[in-house]
């Protein structure tokens, strides 16, 4: 299998203070030789290589260089050193709908947006249709870009960049935003693409999500990389590293039955979901979790409501037999006052091992109802 | 297959371009629409720029230039300012095109070049509305049209040509450099007078006007529009061929400095 997308000791640094630069000065300093601190490199000698037909998920912690990773990939940047090699064209959907006009209507925005990612004015017209229906448009197709709902702006700026045929595409959390059903249908439409031979790097903090959707996963830590393997095996490494270091992400937000932290769990163990309160507020307040396994949804939740004042320090939920089969989930907390029109965030995440770890039918949940079968004769 | 260290050579990077020639005109496409449909005077902008200097052009310097080519100082000075309207307006937006697609730039790749030549059709278009006032308005003020005006593809050509060899290196400059684009309107007006528009270059003395013709590559093309479209007199080759040699030596300084820089826009942009 012939290497799509190649990194060999890429290095990456960003060229001193993000801001203001003038001509002027830099002339100036270049005489004075002012010496400059050495900037931060985001990504330090990263090599690896992605096989068409291959999907690859990197995942890490903010600040570990994925975005640049991605960047480097799609030639929208070069390395400070080091080397990157891409065959084919890239197609990056890193905040689609930044080539959108607001001012032309939906059509012509697929025209010259569509031809601004490289698709010839042939290949836009057979995609046409296409690209419309993926993005339920048909009625308001010759109605100026302003006038869409942002929820359609995405869809029509998702369905432009994904009318793109490329042979290396990356994707950097551009889901993160839109409906669940959409999200779903974005998934997919990655999914064809790998069947169809192309080489995929997703990029996600959702870790469920990379799972279902690679079978192989980069850790990047501190712009180095830090595993690089079986998906399972990578987003394992990373929750030990989280709850070795303590990331304030997930660092102590769900703990075992002995009330200490733990990221890996088997079916049926007890387990505690831990939610840091601010006793600010003088009323009782809602607190709803949730775990959810990669979609947009909970498949579990609990929630309480907590008198006022009553706590400072934390909020413990705790499941005495965890219902789950193997695989990895996450925790999700809404608090009535502290999150606004009652939206959700990110606690914590931990995995499930042990049983059936082969991959289970979209049609079920993995949870476990501890059913017996029985066949009854007439 | 891309390999980031490699820089590509002129001739692939031009291979590349023209590969590419649909994104360039996909960008000049979306801001000529955008350009007419938002502004009342979009398309007007064309016609009154030019008509609206000539006011006091001819007011304040007729006496002081005579009549250029035999035709009254209006008729020809109007033409020149039709095409320092297009060079003007392709250099300033060309000089400001990464900048106005940031958003692009940083998300997505393309050649880098292909924002500033769209910039340039799109003011080709305006010129187009330019010709089309001058032929109406040209012969109410004297203007003359003789069988030199089979030039005017060539001269369209050279001002373009001009236009872009400068706007490229500009662009990069201004992408990367914030306090570029306040000098920029500066030297635009400074370039004004120092081009013959407001004044033929008849005024200069001969030998002076080779020299001029190679220290401002406009010169060449903007003595020849006025000569051809309202003057009916042949163009001065020689002056022409010398602007465009020293517009190819910029452009191509200017093209091997905007390729090292390019690849840097993506991250300060």
């Amino acid at each position: 299998m012939t290497a799509a997308l190649v990194f060999e000791g890429v290095t990456k640094r960003y060229r001193g203070a993000a801001g203001y630069r003038s001509l002027r000065s830099e002339l100036s300093q270049r005489r004075r030789r002012d010496v400059r601190p050495a900037p931060q490199a985001a990504l330090d000698g990263v090599s690896f290589e992605v096989g068409a037909g291959e999907s690859v998920g990197i995942i890490g912690p903010n600040g570990a260089g994925k975005s640049t990773a991605l960047r480097l990939a799609a030639r929208i940047t070069r390395p400070t050193d080091g080397v990157v090699r891409v065959r084919g064209r890239v197609g990056a959907l890193i905040e689609v709908g930044a080539g959108i006009h607001p001012e032309l209507t939906g059509r012509e925005n697929i025209w010259l947006y569509g031809a601004i990612l490289g698709l010839s004015r042939r290949t836009i017209a057979a995609r046409f249709d296409d690209v419309v229906a993926f993005a339920e448009l048909e009625h308001a197709l010759d109605l100026p870009v302003k006038r869409y709902s942002s929820g359609m702006q995405l869809r029509l700026g998702f369905s432009i960049a994904a009318a793109v045929t490329p042979d290396v595409l990356v994707v950097d959390e551009a889901l993160a935003v839109g409906d669940a059903r959409f999200q779903v249908r974005c998934l997919e439409r990655m999914a064809a693409l790998v069947r169809e031979g192309a080489a995929v790097v997703y990029v996600s903090h959702d870790l469920a999500s990379v799972q279902t959707s690679c079978r192989r996963a980069l850790l990047l830590i501190d712009g180095v990389v830090a595993a690089d393997g079986a998906v399972d095996e990578t987003i394992g490494s990373y929750l030990r590293w989280i709850a070795q270091t303590g990331d304030s992400d997930a660092g102590d937000c769900v703990l075992g039955g002995d009330g200490r932290p733990r990221t890996v769990f088997a079916t049926g163990d007890p387990l505690t979901m831990r939610v840091p309160l601010d006793a600010a507020s003088d009323q009782p307040v809602n607190v709803a979790l949730g775990i959810r396994d990669g979609n947009p949804w909970n498949i579990l939740g609990a929630s309480t409501t907590v008198a006022a004042g009553a706590i400072d320090g934390a909020l413990l939920c705790h499941i005495p037999s965890l219902p789950l089969e193997s695989g990895v989930y996450e925790v999700w907390v809404s608090i009535e006052g502290q999150d606004p029109n009652g939206s959700w965030r990110k606690l914590g995440a931990f995995r499930v091992t042990g049983g059936d770890e082969r991959p289970r039918p979209v049609w079920l949940p993995p949870i476990t109802m501890a059913e017996r079968w029985e066949v009854q004769p007439r | 297959m891309y390999v980031s260290t490699r820089t590509m050579g002129f001739a692939r990077s031009w291979a590349e371009l023209w590969h590419e020639r649909d994104v360039v005109r996909a960008f000049a496409a979306r801001s000529l629409r955008v350009r007419y449909r938002q502004a009342v005077l979009g398309v007007g902008w064309a016609v009154i720029q030019p008509l609206a200097l000539l006011v006091p052009f001819a007011v304040f310097l007729r006496r002081t230039s005579g009549r250029p080519g035999g035709v009254p100082y209006a008729a020809s000075t109007l033409a020149a300012l039709v095409a320092w309207t297009f060079l003007s307006g392709a250099v300033t937006n060309g000089a400001g095109a990464l900048v106005a697609e940031s958003v692009l730039v940083r998300k997505t790749w393309f050649p880098r070049e292909a924002p500033v030549l769209a910039a340039v059709l799109a003011a080709l278009v305006d010129l187009a509305l330019g010709l089309v006032m001058v032929a109406i308005v040209g012969p109410f003020l004297g203007a003359r049209i003789g069988r030199s005006i089979v030039w005017l593809p060539v001269v369209v050509l050279a001002l373009a040509f001009v236009a872009t060899a400068i706007a490229i290196p500009l662009a990069a400059l201004n992408a990367l450099y914030r306090d570029v684009r306040h000098a920029l309107a500066f030297v635009m007006l400074l370039w004004l007078f120092l081009s013959p528009v407001a004044y033929p270059l008849d005024r200069l003395a001969p030998g002076r006007r080779v020299a001029m013709a190679f220290a401002n590559p406009a010169t060449g093309p903007l003595d020849a529009f006025r000569r051809i479209v309202a003057e009916g007199r042949a163009p001065q080759v020689g002056l022409l061929a010398a602007s465009c040699a020293s517009a190819l030596v910029v452009g191509l300084a200017g093209h091997v400095a905007f390729r090292r820089l390019a690849p840097l826009l993506s991250d300060v942009v």
